[in-house]
């Protein structure tokens, strides 16, 4: 009997110890995915963060919109903790799952060579925006899950990458076969490789305008962007997330005023320094990005005249339209081609002088003043005052029109102001508030503490107002 | 499923009744000195299963199976004595008191009884009488200050908060040190899922523990098994200690049946307040403004303004708002046993009704506990028995903590203008659309207290923003002795614990900062089933050996299974159901993990003075990587008892110490993680999010997403381990009247399984490996003594119970400076682990100069935000619970002292406080600026002493919030609390013969009653807002204040 129950005991564990069972397959994920469900959730983490994280405290801290005290969130105070999530998102929930898509694309028989395309274009976009906000970044041995402790390359390094990406992309572009994420997962073109393309290449002549000051020959590399052509040539190409007037799939724009007031906009205020720019040039945007305050008389703009003065009942605040649930997020507008192109001619890194120069510039304010809201004809007397582009008044008239198309596009706003001339030199000018904590403006954000404390490669002794490679 | 389950248990239980069985033995049991019958002594036949109890009157009856020689009598306090039968058929016994109480008997790992003086490991029983007394909702509320080693905390002030068991220290740097719960041999579940830690940390609601779904008036007794030792035949699930459980049977009495009826009723109030100014009204800078919920306004003169209603008024305080606005609770405990046993089974059935209304406007829980238990001897060498228990717990209106979401009640609270009357905003609620707006009033006032509608009235948020639960569990068992031979018992055991429990939290339309309404839905399944197959066999080997050796085998499974579904954007005001909402957010989750185990357990005695202890288990995880998913793990203890090994070995015994028992051990127990963390997998998305909690929902535009896992999966994980030693001795001095016993132990925690965060820049927030050690070292120690002689009718006695606990990390991966554990990255803080501390909070610290003087800020006068630091240890140094315990004839009065010595409190609430003005320490000297002492760096960079007075006092308080820094608001949190007192009363016998009832006892019960120390200013310094679930205490923010509670109680016998 004891002999029976101990052999008893003794075959019952050995027949089961889980090596043929199922058991600890987990139910709730998978182990396989096709690339597009990944390059969906990349793209809309990516934009969510553009549209939201990134929009507030860097609109407010670059003196783009006013808080006016509102959101306890003053322009001096560079405000670094609203940036809280942006820096782990984009390298864990964007680039490492454009990664991984990369990966399987490239894996699957046959490989997807356009689905690798999408990833790397959407990886340039994303690598260079995370280096134009704090500089020189992983970039090389990043997202991969390889390198324990990634390396942080040079700002240079970084975007000189984001071209190679985007060169290799561009080849690998064939709008003739398959291999593609399409619609409903690829949310910016519906799989639409030609437009893939041409925001390639508009994208590259953005990062090369960032380079060119500092390293010269990329001025022959925007020449050949722009005789190459196949950028993009008008509205419909314009990269967009779009999102949807259904509850959480609202412009998060919107749903800060809607959840948090009701619907009443009383967070985001004109600004000094748009406010005197709008004023300057007499320009018909000024009611479409402000709406009067509620207190203002006879629907008067009243912009907030110092940077830390509180918002009163007359402060002009950022137009609601400006805050639609449906409004897309811009990634890439035609507004922003054209004055790209237009600088480009004007600084002579393209043949065609001043007669092309001055036909894009106008043609990009003209767009700019149509994707605001402003009425065609309104609009075509604007353009057609505007004193023409010549070497001596180019820098200041196309910075300061490029800077005002970017009004809802803090980031890419940012890195045209500090592009626009030196340190001290920026169009539009602008000064420290009072009280900010450096000196200088705010030139930069800083590595975030998860980074710093578990990466000994971050690099340290920088301030708010160090300059970037591409800003010196 | 839970019907049919108890269906099948009840009419196990009948079955096992109806049967039937052999020679009979009757007899009386009386003790010794005073020659009185003795009710409820064990009468067991030596050798075998069978046994019962004496009834009122001491009788006994017992069947007797032709071989069963001798008779075990055995009682608590007396001593426990074996007779031989011979041939009589009455076998009459008189007890001697053992006032040494060296015989008692504990019920240890897998349900295997011991006596106490073999155990070579510490354990500390809390009988069920003791829990009887000053009945807590909470179980385990009653046990806090009692148990060495133990330290129990209660959450929060919440209608069935939670409550933090840690024994012995943190075990773990990646997951929180709960204890098992096993109840008569069974595991049960104590979970406490609520969410992710950022669902916690942001509005979350404290949705109690499991555990406290055990029910005081079913318990016979409890024992904590604390080291590995001890707990080492549990497996790997008894890394952070064991409360074993055993519930109680029927008893023989005078009647056939015993009935017990046992009613307390509390009342529950406020613990503390916080202490606020009623000088300054709302607004900035000393001008009064309507729209702010601060005190940075004029000075509270009866001065004519525009209150927030838009009336003309004077300017009036009104201090009470947070007294006006919590309310008294109630608790009612009610319950009813029936019991009996003849010597052929015995059975109790017992029903418990709990009614609480708390201390939040709203908040209410009640309790339905139905238990019955039931054993029956089959056949002279076969016995069963079968037991159950079915408790319905349902809840309404628990308020939501912590930090971010709209409904966070403290929060709102806090954000009441001391001008604004508390008792206006509750008598005027606009509730229902159809209801009048009252006069003066616009809708958006009623639900917000200010213009620009950012904040709710707390009476909006408590009256329509409820969080409500209903949970159905059932648990028990059912099990098998046979009796093969006098010498060798076969136990076959099976029992499952499963329950659903239904949440659904509702946010009305309306409400500020979610204007459209939501409501979350979830569900939750758990399940543990577990087998149990053990053969005992005892020996003696010769006249001075007795050998004793079970082998066992342990099948455990656990399921869980969530639904959980968000649905945002109402239609229709007040309509919770699916189809109302805009939109739905679905997202489920199942996981099921099994142990195998085989363990054998083989113990020597000598002469009844020596005792060898030698366990040895092996478990077969299903967690684990095939490859290494075996992990064997022994434990070795020794007990010497010195008092009966002296005489026997010539040594003459002495009159001081009569007692000495040394006991020392050795363990090494592995255990496995959680399930499916070995693969590279691809998780759903339900949303893509940032910090504004914008949430995107997918689909979006027609496309789902996916993410790859952010934790890198593991290659080669091995077993987590953990290696113990404990040297311990009991002695007893003076005939018992001065007892010690005191414990040193040591555990290493190494190989632990962990999450490392690496760098996000690798795309990746973590990589899962075995890696970390963490040390605990203390000591434990039990003083008691009664200074009076025990035969004279007033006694006093009493126990200190001393804990102190050495928690360290040892090490963390290769390069890795510190381990963050918690996250509260909202409230500025985290609690980390580094190598060399133990767990601390971490934030922003002042900047200081090398002297450690705050550096200031020459032209505000302000402190500086400086880097990190470590802002102090989570855990106390020491405890020390303080039992005083009088009784004269039929009264007895005790009281219990709660003591606690270092860690910090780090609290929200106090910054939220102090940085909107409303603090009275904020009112200090007129709001006069002052010199804040601290220096002032020179250019040359040395240091001043500051002469800058701040600029203003609502900007140095201003500066005090956590955002800012959280270094002024972390304390020390040391405290001194009266958290017991009881008075007892039993009615003389005399007077209690002349009604229907067999006893009648009285008692005055207060709980919690008085924080006699702290250094944690407006709040209780034992708050926390992580709950039960997460790793770490001491962090407070927006939680509902305890809640101290008075009542009585009255306990019949039939």
């Amino acid at each position: 009997m004891k002999r029976f129950v101990l052999c008893l005991l003794l075959a019952l564990p050995t027949t089961a110890c889980f090596r043929d069972s199922g058991i600890n397959i987990d139910p709730n994920r998978s182990t396989t995915v096709d690339p597009s469900l990944l390059f969906a959730g990349a793209a809309t983490q990516f934009s969510l963060l553009r549209v939201a994280e990134l929009t507030w405290p860097v609109a407010l801290s670059t003196q783009m919109w006013a808080s006016g005290g509102r959101w306890g969130l003053a322009q001096a105070q560079y405000d670094q903790t609203r940036v809280r999530s942006a820096w782990g998102r984009t390298y864990t929930d964007v680039l490492k799952n454009l990664e991984v898509a990369q990966r399987l694309a490239e894996e699957a028989q046959p490989a997807q060579r356009n689905t690798v395309a999408q990833c790397k274009i959407l990886k340039a976009f994303a690598y260079s925006q995370t280096s134009f906000l704090w500089g020189d970044i992983p970039f090389s041995e990043a997202a991969t899950g390889e390198v324990d402790l990634p390396r942080f390359d040079t700002q240079q390094a970084v975007l000189d990458g984001c071209l190679r990406l985007l060169d290799e992309a561009i080849a690998a572009i064939d709008p003739a076969q398959g291999g593609r994420i399409g619609a409903p997962n690829d949310l910016y073109y519906g799989g639409d490789m030609v437009k893939w393309r041409r925001f390639a290449n508009s994208l590259k002549l953005r990062i090369l305008f960032s380079m060119v000051d500092q390293d010269q020959s990329k001025a022959a590399a925007i020449g050949q962007v722009i005789s190459q052509g196949q950028m993009i040539a008008g509205n419909a190409d314009a990269m967009q997330f779009r999102y949807f007037n259904q509850p959480g799939r609202q412009n998060p724009r919107f749903s800060f005023t809607a959840i948090f007031r009701g619907g009443v906009q009383s967070d985001w205020y004109a600004s000094q320094v748009v406010f005197d720019l709008l004023t300057q040039l007499n320009d018909p945007r000024m009611t479409r990005f402000f709406q009067p305050g509620p207190g203002a008389t006879g629907g008067q703009i009243v912009a907030l005249r110092t940077t830390t003065e509180p918002f009163s009942a007359q402060s002009a605040l950022v137009h609601m339209d400006l805050l639609r649930p449906d409004l897309p997020e811009i990634s890439f507008s035609y507004s922003e081609q054209l004055l790209f192109e237009a600088e480009a001619y004007a600084r002579g890194f393209a043949p065609g002088g001043f007669d092309l120069a001055n036909q894009r510039y106008r043609a990009g304010v003209r767009e700019s003043l149509l994707s605001f809201g402003v009425p065609a004809a309104q609009a075509e007397t604007y353009v057609n005052g505007l004193p023409a582009l010549t070497a001596t008044n180019f820098r200041r008239e196309l910075a300061q029109q490029q800077w005002l198309d970017l009004f809802m596009r803090p980031v890419e706003a940012w890195v045209q102001h500090r592009r626009s001339g030196a340190a001290g030199q920026e169009i539009p000018a602008m000064t420290v508030p009072p009280g900010a904590p450096v000196s200088g403006l705010v030139r930069r954000l800083l590595y975030r503490s998860e980074e710093v404390n578990s990466n000994p490669n971050t690099p340290s002794g920088l301030n708010l107002d160090s300059p970037m490679w591409f800003d010196r | 499923m839970k019907k049919h389950l108890l269906g099948i248990l009840l009419s196990w239980g009948l079955a096992a009744l109806a049967l039937g069985q052999t020679r009979t033995i009757t007899g009386t049991v009386t003790a010794a000195t005073e020659k009185e019958p003795l009710p409820g002594v064990n009468v067991v036949v030596k050798g075998t299963a069978s046994g019962t109890v004496t009834d009122a009157d001491g009788k006994y009856k017992l069947a007797v199976p032709a071989n069963g020689k001798t008779l075990v009598f055995s009682f608590i306090g007396y001593k426990t004595t074996e007779v031989e039968i011979g041939g009589r058929a009455e076998v009459d016994v008189a007890l001697a008191s053992d006032v040494l109480n060296v015989d008692e008997v504990v019920v240890t790992a897998n349900a295997i009884v011991r006596e106490k003086k073999e155990l070579g490991y510490a354990v500390s029983t809390v009988g069920g009488s003791e829990l009887l007394k000053a009945r807590d909702p909470n179980l385990l509320n009653s046990m806090a200050g009692r148990i060495a080693g133990v330290r129990i905390t209660q959450q929060s002030g919440t209608v069935g908060g939670s409550s933090r068991v840690m024994i012995r220290g943190a075990n773990s740097i990646s997951s929180s040190s709960e204890p098992l719960f096993v109840v008569d041999g069974i595991p049960i579940s104590n979970s406490s899922f609520n969410g992710s830690e950022t669902d916690i940390v942001t509005g979350g609601v404290d949705v109690g523990n499991r555990a406290s779904d055990l029910n005081p008036d079913d318990i016979e007794n409890m024992t904590v098994l604390k080291g590995a030792a001890a707990s080492a035949l549990y497996g790997s699930r008894a890394r952070n200690g064991v409360i074993v459980i055993t519930t109680k049977r029927g008893r023989a009495g005078a009647k056939k049946l015993n009935i017990t009826y046992n009613a307390s009723y509390r009342q529950d109030r406020v613990l503390r307040l916080p202490d606020l100014q009623s000088e300054y009204g709302p607004g900035n800078f000393g001008v009064y403004n309507n729209q702010l919920g601060n005190g940075w306004g004029p000075r509270i003169e009866g001065q004519s303004v525009i209150d927030y209603k838009g009336e003309r008024v004077n300017l009036q305080a009104y201090p009470d708002n947070w007294r006006n606005f919590f309310i008294t609770g109630h608790t009612a405990i009610n319950s009813l046993s029936m019991d009996g046993a003849t010597d052929q089974g015995d059975y109790r059935v017992g029903y418990t009704n709990l009614q609480q209304r708390g201390i939040v406007p709203g908040s209410q829980m009640g309790r339905h506990t139905f238990s019955i238990n039931a054993g029956k001897k089959i056949t002279s060498k076969l016995t069963s028995r079968v037991w159950a228990n079915y408790i319905r717990t349902t809840s309404d209106g628990r308020p939501a903590q912590g930090s971010n979401t709209p409904n966070v009640l403290t929060t709102i609270l806090a954000g009441v203008a001391n001008t604004v009357d508390m008792r206006e905003l509750r008598d005027n609620l606009y509730a229902t659309p159809a209801q009048a707006v009252p006069p003066g009033w616009t809708g958006d006032l009623a639900r917000a207290i200010d213009f620009n509608g950012v904040q709710n009235s707390p009476y909006w948020v408590t009256t329509f923003n409820r969080f409500s639960n209903q949970v159905d569990r059932l648990y028990g068992g059912t099990s098998l002795d046979y009796n093969v031979a006098d010498w060798f018992t076969v136990t076959a055991r099976v029992g499952t614990d499963m329950f659903t429990e239904n949440r659904r939290f509702v946010t009305r339309r309306g409400t500020r900062g979610r204007l459209n309404g939501l409501f979350e839905t979830n569900e939750i399944f758990e399940r543990e089933l577990q087998t149990d197959l053990l053969g005992t066999v005892t020996r003696k080997l010769s006249p001075n050996w007795t050998f004793k050796g079970i082998v066992g085998h342990q099948f455990n499974q656990r399921t869980i299974r969530r639904a959980r579904v968000l649905s945002e954007g109402l239609n229709i005001d007040q309509l919770y159901t699916f189809a109302n909402a805009q939109s739905n957010v679905p997202s489920n989750f199942y996981s099921r993990r099994e142990i195998f185990g085989v363990y054998a357990d083989v113990s020597f005695d000598y002469k009844n003075w020596l005792f060898l202890n030698v366990t040895g288990r092996n478990d077969w995880s299903s967690t684990l990587p095939v490859e290494n998913n075996s992990y064997f793990y022994p434990s070795a203890s020794v007990s010497f008892v010195l008092t009966e090994a002296l005489p026997d070995l010539g040594i003459v015994k002495n009159d001081i110490l009569s007692y000495a028992k040394i006991r020392a051990n050795y363990a090494n127990v592995g255990s496995d993680e959680d399930p499916y963390q070995l693969a590279f997998t691809y998780n759903p998305l339900t949303q893509a999010s940032d910090i504004y909690t914008f949430n995107i929902l997918y689909p979006i535009g027609g496309a789902s997403a996916f993410g790859a896992t952010n934790v890198l999966p593991p290659t080669n994980l091995r077993p987590q381990r953990q290696t113990s030693y404990e040297l311990g001795a009991e002695l007893k001095f003076l005939g018992g009247r001065v007892g010690l016993d005191v414990t040193y132990y040591r555990t290493f925690n190494y190989d632990q399984i962990i999450s490392i965060a690496i760098p996000q820049s690798t795309g990746y927030s973590a990589r899962r490996l075995n890696v970390g050690e963490i040390s605990n070292r203390g000591l434990e120690a039990m003083l008691t003594f009664s200074p009076f002689q025990r035969s004279s009718d007033f006694k006093w006695d009493v126990a200190f119970n001393f804990n102190r606990n050495l928690n360290r990390v040892e090490s963390l991966a290769p390069g890795l400076q510190e381990f963050i554990t918690t996250s509260g990255d909202g409230f500025g803080i985290f609690v980390v682990a580094r190598p060399g501390e133990t767990f601390n909070i971490q934030g922003v610290g002042w900047l200081r100069d090398p002297e450690g003087n705050y550096v200031i800020n020459p032209t505000t006068g302000l402190r500086i935000p400086g880097p990190r630091r470590l802002l102090g240890n989570i855990y106390p140094d020491w405890t020390l619970g303080i039992n005083n315990s009088f009784t004269y004839k039929g009264i007895d009065f005790n009281f219990l002292v709660d003591v606690r010595k270092g860690g910090v409190v780090n609290s929200q609430t106090v910054g939220i406080l102090r940085s909107g003005g409303m603090a009275i320490e904020t009112a200090e000297n007129g709001r006069q600026p002052f010199v804040d002492p601290g220096v002032i760096r020179n250019a040359d960079g040395t240091y001043r002493p500051n002469d800058r007075p701040v600029a203003s006092v609502q900007q140095y308080w201003s500066q005090q919030d956590n955002s800012v820094s959280p270094e002024t608001n972390t304390f020390d949190g040391s405290f001194v609390k009266l958290r017991e007192v009881r008075v007892g009363y039993s009615l003389p016998k005399n007077l209690v013969d002349k009604t229907p009832f067999g006893n009648i006892n009285l008692g005055i019960e207060g709980r919690n009653l008085w924080i006699i120390h702290s250094n944690v200013p407006h709040v209780d310094p034992e708050a926390n807002v992580l709950g039960t679930g997460l790793i770490g205490e001491g962090l407070e923010r927006g939680s509902i204040p305890s809640s101290r509670s008075l009542g009585f109680n009255l306990r019949l016998t039939f």
